[in-house]
């Protein structure tokens, strides 16, 4: 599979000023992602999650180190459309309506008018933002300013998107079409990067993680990999207490270690699914 | 792809939209006022110059600020400002394109309400172009210095003779001085009055003729006289119609706005939006009311009916752009320099 970032011994300092010391955001770092791959980047407050995905976009230069985005620089303006940056923080021009934003995003992406138009009402469509498509930004909720800016950043199809906490403040069913959104772009060959706090959303959508701490990487991988281990679980149904109790002495019996014996609950976003699907919504 | 949707099209609608109705409002009141409060207006056009550099000085200021407000790029810590600086990575980030905004919805509310204010506040029907006389020397008259030579710049026809020299102090006695004018060696009719007071306005009217230099001839009289560049001027004789002057003054109502809005590219570049809304507001109200630059002295000459299309006006105009222009420059190099 063909390598869509590529980061070697990047590292990010900002300089001092004034009486604030230096700040090293990120300190030599390597790592590739994978055309296709989605991929979660984890770490506390500060750790130089969205200084990495700056860099990525273009818009912070490295201190040292080399950083390529399909196989460009990631300053390059050939990658002003093909790769998309969500960064933190509210949009720019609210005073513009939803529909009128995303026009202007789409005619700086080099989009005809009518292409960028009917993109705009699908993305609008699909991500519950048709009814306020006339309303100023800047009238709009927290979870629909982040629904407006993933749909601006997915307005041209990018190859690359690089999300920085794109579901913070979404309710779950927006978390829910969000993710549903980058299985799709990353099943139609679309690399994702999101820097996220929310650890379920990551474990969930992403093929690997990649978590920062202090601007090191402090583990990446598959999520397999990290979070696997060698106990197994079988799952049954319809025991009583007395039926467990002897599963539990038969694999005690093989040799095996029985660590606990539980009853299993699904997540609440399973909860959240089963209710909307009773309403009877299908997903946006 | 169309200019509507990018910057420009952007800002100017944003500005025409937010200056329309205090533009309107000053100006109405300014028509009103006028109409109410100034009697003698027909005997003093120029001195309407107030209600017709009000509403035309409101509307470059409106779509200045509104427009350093609206695109975030113009100030440093806007909202969204990193996602415009990617999508938009020329010299400026679209704050060029935003300010060729500005400054077109500057012109679609001053070009109209100069051609529809002037003649309402009593700028004569025709205009005519004013040149000023360079006088040969050291520019004195008095019985020491009978003779003056004024050069006149244009070899157009002339019609009437305006002299405001400075007067000195009597050296013999008080009478005011009397002075005969010739044009190429031909003396013209007798001015109406001597001059016995500093900038008194004399004008002289003849018969349409292109005239090389005009003399004036010390005819008698206590007061030195001083002819400095603003003492003798020319009115030609060609006449222009009124609504083209009064077009020419809602474009350089632009001048303030262009200066205000480089001055903003550049110092935004480094301050927060506030620092660079009184920067620029500061240089919208210095170049209209303030009296810097052609702006002030065009409404007045607008008022007075004469004609701005003159080398003294442009070469003022030229000295703002300058300005302008240079504060744009600087701004693309303190952003280039951010950017390594």
């Amino acid at each position: 599979m063909a390598t869509a970032i590529s980061v070697r011994q990047l590292a990010v300092t900002f300089p001092a000023r004034g009486r604030q010391p230096a700040v090293a955001a990120l300190r030599p770092i390597d790592f590739e992602v994978a055309q296709g791959r989605i991929v979660g980047v984890l770490g506390p407050n500060g750790s130089g999650k969205s200084t990495l995905l700056r860099v990525l976009a273009g818009r912070q230069r490295p201190s040292s180190g080399d950083v390529r985005v399909l196989d460009l620089p990631p300053e390059a303006p050939a990658l002003r459309r093909r790769v998309a940056w969500q960064p933190e923080g509210p949009l720019p021009l609210d005073v513009l309506s939803a529909r009128e934003f995303l026009q202007w995003v789409g005619a700086e992406l080099g989009l005809a008018n009518a292409d960028a138009d009917a993109r705009a009402e699908r993305w609008l469509a699909r991500l519950d933002l048709l009814h306020a498509g006339r309303r100023w930004i800047r009238t709009f909720s927290t979870g629909m300013h982040k629904r407006l800016a993933l749909a601006a950043a997915l307005l041209a199809d990018p190859e690359v998107l690089l999300l920085d906490e794109p579901t913070a403040g979404l309710d779950p069913f927006g978390s829910e079409t969000v993710m549903a959104i980058l299985r799709e772009r990353a099943a139609a060959g679309a690399t994702v990067l999101m820097a996220s706090h929310h650890l379920l959303e990551v474990e969930e959508v992403c093929d690997e993680v990649l978590v920062l701490q202090d601007g090191e990487i402090q583990a990446r991988g598959r999520l397999d990999d990290l979070l696997g281990g060698d106990a197994h679980a079988i799952v049954v149904r319809g025991l009583d207490a007395g039926g467990l109790d002897a599963v539990a002495a038969a694999a005690r019996a093989r040799g095996g270690d029985v660590l606990r014996v539980e009853r299993p609950r699904d997540h609440l976003f399973a909860l959240f699914r089963r209710l909307r699907q009773a309403r009877g919504g299908t997903g946006r | 792809m169309s200019a509507r949707r990018r910057a420009f099209g952007l800002t100017a609608r944003r500005c025409a939209l937010r200056a329309l109705a205090p533009t309107l409002a000053t100006a109405i009141a300014a028509v009103v006022w006028h109409r109410a409060w100034s009697a003698d207006a027909a005997a003093a056009p120029g001195a309407a110059s107030p209600w017709l550099g009000l509403p035309l000085a409101i509307a470059a200021l409106a779509t200045t600020l509104t427009a350093v407000v609206f695109w975030p790029t113009f100030a440093q810590k806007r909202p969204g400002r990193a996602v415009i600086e990617r999508l938009q990575p020329g010299p400026l980030a679209g704050a060029g394109a935003a300010a060729a905004g500005a400054l077109a919805a500057t012109a679609a509310l001053t070009l109209p309400l100069a051609a529809a204010l002037a003649p309402a506040l009593g700028a004569p029907a025709t205009a005519f172009a004013v040149h000023a006389l360079t006088p040969v020397g050291d520019g004195l008259l008095d019985a020491s210095q009978p003779r003056l030579a004024l050069r006149c710049p244009t070899r157009a026809p002339v019609r009437e003779l305006r002299l405001q020299p400075l007067v000195g102090m009597p050296t013999e006695s008080w009478q005011a001085t009397a002075v005969r004018v010739f044009a190429d060696g031909v003396e013209l009719p007798p001015l109406p009055s001597a001059f016995a007071d500093s900038r008194q306005a004399v004008r002289l009217a003849f018969p349409p003729q292109p005239v090389r230099e005009f003399e004036l001839l010390y005819a008698g009289g206590g007061m030195p006289l001083a002819f400095d560049a603003d003492a003798a001027a020319v009115a030609a004789a060609t006449t222009h119609p009124a609504v083209a002057n009064a077009l020419a003054v809602g474009l350089l109502a632009l001048l303030p706005a262009f200066v205000a809005l480089g001055l903003a590219a550049l110092i935004g570049s480094m301050a927060p939006l506030a620092t660079t809304l009184a920067a620029a507001a500061s240089a919208v109200f210095l170049l209209t009311v303030g009296g810097v630059g052609p702006f002030q002295p065009a409404v007045v000459a607008v008022l007075r009916g004469e004609w701005l299309a003159t080398a003294a006006v442009f070469r003022a105009a030229a000295a703002s752009l300058a300005v302008g222009a240079a504060a744009m420059i600087a701004a693309m190099a303190v952003r280039a320099q951010d950017r390594r």
